[in-house]
């Protein structure tokens, strides 16, 4: 499901100021969604699943979570600029990515050992 | 649509609410600052928001602060010549600083900040509810 862009509202995300622009996890997020979209489609079609590259920038995207939230604690720790909540909401954000990666890895390994019990 | 939208805008609302309180701070730190009737008096600051339209959610991109206003009104001049700041008169200029409104804008940017949390704290449920979707 997409929704259209609204025109006159330019994309530009409020980020943090210790982190560099770019590094919005929303977008790696789309990135890694759209590489596991092309690999999956890839099935039976002209383009070969990519299954290796398609994880390797999902675990990318998760680690950029970790680093920014290690960013921030490392400012905060060191007297910088950094408030409480922006450590904290990175850390969620980070968390929650781990999470979703877990979940993608125990779904799509539960459907290799379905297809690996099937009897022929 | 990114996946963190709503945890993005409640954390503009953090912040806002954050620079508010440090606001407040700073205007009853200085409910004593007197100064010399030569000089401007010390005006409690306001924090001025509007509404962030960009950001790549739909909703909006939260809320952003634009400007900080002092407040104004006529300075109490008052009868201090013991001061060193006094003048010939003897007069020092008095701090325009309401401690009601001052402690109530207090409340109001505490519960905010609250608010802004519980709202965070919701979109984390129901993205962590998301990943419950289909488990066996």
């Amino acid at each position: 499901m997409s929704v259209p862009p609204i025109s006159g509202i330019p994309a530009v995300s409020p980020g943090h100021p210790a982190v560099p622009p770019g590094s919005r996890l929303g977008s790696e997020f789309e990135k890694a969604f759209e590489a596991v979209e092309s690999g999956i489609g890839g099935v039976g079609g002209a383009a070969k699943p990519d299954a290796a590259s398609a994880i390797g920038s999902a675990l990318e995207a998760v680690s950029a979570a970790e680093f920014e939230a290690d960013a921030i604690a490392r400012n905060l720790a060191a007297g910088g600029d950094a408030e409480v909540h922006d450590l904290m909401i990175a850390m969620s954000k980070a968390q929650l990515s781990v999470d979703l990666l877990v979940q993608v890895r125990n779904r799509a390994l539960e459907a290799y050992t379905e297809i690996m019990r099937m009897q022929i | 649509m990114g996946a963190f939208d709503a945890i993005d805008i409640s954390a503009t609302g953090l912040r806002a609410s954050s620079l508010w309180l440090d606001v407040i701070g700073h205007n009853v730190a200085n409910a004593n600052t007197v100064r010399s009737t030569e000089e401007e008096p010390f005006r409690s600051f306001m924090v001025r928001l509007a509404e962030e339209r960009r950001g790549s959610s739909l909703a909006g991109g939260g809320v952003q602060v634009v400007a900080l206003d002092q407040v104004a009104g006529e300075p109490t001049a008052v009868y201090d010549p013991t001061h060193p700041l006094a003048d010939e008169e003897g007069r020092v200029l008095y701090p325009i600083v309401d401690m009601a409104v001052q402690m109530t804008d207090l409340i109001i940017a505490n519960r905010s900040y609250q608010l802004n949390v519980r709202a965070l704290q919701s979109s984390q449920e129901a993205y962590k509810s998301a990943l419950k979707i289909g488990r066996s």
